[in-house]
């Protein structure tokens, strides 16, 4: 029988493409499979490792900062290395006045220094002594005078209500 | 010494704050009934200032009528009639003293008001009756040497009271601003 293209026969160079086809496609789907494995393998190892890390760090810092901290004196490190003075000096002063009680602070300081006698008694002179000594003075007749009517009457309690200064 | 804190703490918010110009000691009898020997001399004073004005008035009288003499024969006021109108000017002195604010001239120096029993300003007619009480039956004053509470006659009839009231306080000072900074 004759060979009419040559002798090169189609079937098995058909075949044989076809061998070499599947060949490689199993060989590069090996490849992705493996190289998938690979990479998940690889993630999940680092994504554990990073979680157990975590929850080491998680535990440990916080007692060793407290224990590091606790053989610190950290007021006196501020005190060594930050100039307090330069920061408040930033400060914004507006804000806090606005905080700040004024006329509370006022009255309480009024009150304290007791401003209404240091008025009286600088401008008050003699005329106003006078009247209050003379208002004293009737006040304290009043009670002399009632103490007696009182007693002459057996009273035992003081009149209501009572005058004392 | 209280510190700005307790000062703050004992602060009511929405309150007032008031500061007395007062004497310290005399800042517990504000508002407390007045005894028979303060209102006395109050009374004296004011009687002395009628008085004055009764006989300054006389005076002015007689000065006309020695300036006139030679041209009208004006009445000489003397005895009873000027005694009248003393009564009649103490009337009306303490009626508009008590019934503007409850102080005569003696009560004001004296430290004195005169109030209702509920501690309201008398009204017109009641500072009248008071006024006339007074002028006719001065003595009723003397009631308030036994009274417990110091009221005179005129008082119990009337249900007044006289109160010391030394000296006018100094303007309130508002806190609703604590309010604010206390939110």
């Amino acid at each position: 029988m004759p060979v009419e293209n040559g002798g090169d026969d189609p079937i098995e160079a058909g075949a044989l493409y076809s061998v070499v086809s599947a060949a490689t496609s199993i060989a590069s789907g090996a490849l992705g499979a493996t190289r998938f494995a690979t990479e998940t393998t690889v993630y999940l190892a680092s994504e554990s490792t990073k979680a157990i890390a975590n929850a080491v760090l998680d535990a440990v810092v916080p007692i060793a900062v407290s224990a590091v901290v606790s053989r610190i004196d950290i007021n006196e490190i501020v005190k060594d290395h930050v100039d307090v003075n330069e920061i408040v000096a930033q400060a914004e002063l507006a804000p806090i006045l606005d905080r700040v009680p004024i006329t509370e602070i006022a009255d309480y300081v009024i009150e304290e220094i007791d401003l209404p006698s240091l008025i009286r008694e600088s401008t008050g002179g003699v005329a106003d002594g006078l009247l209050s000594t003379l208002r004293f003075q009737a006040i304290h007749t009043d009670n002399f005078v009632s103490g007696i009517v009182d007693r002459v009457f057996f009273r035992r309690e003081k009149r209501a209500p009572e005058r004392e200064v | 010494m209280t510190t700005f804190s307790q000062f703050r703490d004992a602060f009511v918010p929405g309150s007032q704050v008031h500061f007395s110009a007062l004497p310290e000691r005399a800042r517990s009898i504000q508002g407390v009934s007045a005894g028979f020997t303060s209102r006395a001399i109050a009374t004296f004073i004011d009687i002395g200032l009628v008085a004055v004005l009764v006989l300054g008035a006389w005076g002015g009288w007689e000065a006309l009528r020695y300036v006139l003499s030679g041209f009208y024969d004006l009445p000489s006021v003397t005895g009873f009639p000027l005694l009248l109108l003393g009564y009649f000017v103490m009337w009306i002195y303490w009626t508009w003293s008590w019934s503007t604010g409850g102080r005569s001239l003696g009560n004001v120096l004296m430290g004195l008001r005169v109030q209702t029993q509920s501690g309201n300003n008398l009204g017109l007619g009641l500072a009248a009756l008071r006024s006339l009480l007074s002028v006719i039956f001065a003595l009723g004053l003397a009631w308030a040497l036994i009274s417990r509470k110091n009221k005179s006659v005129q008082d119990i009839v009337l249900r007044t009271e006289v109160v010391f009231d030394w000296a006018p306080l100094l303007p309130k000072v508002d806190m609703t601003f604590a309010m604010e900074i206390n939110e």
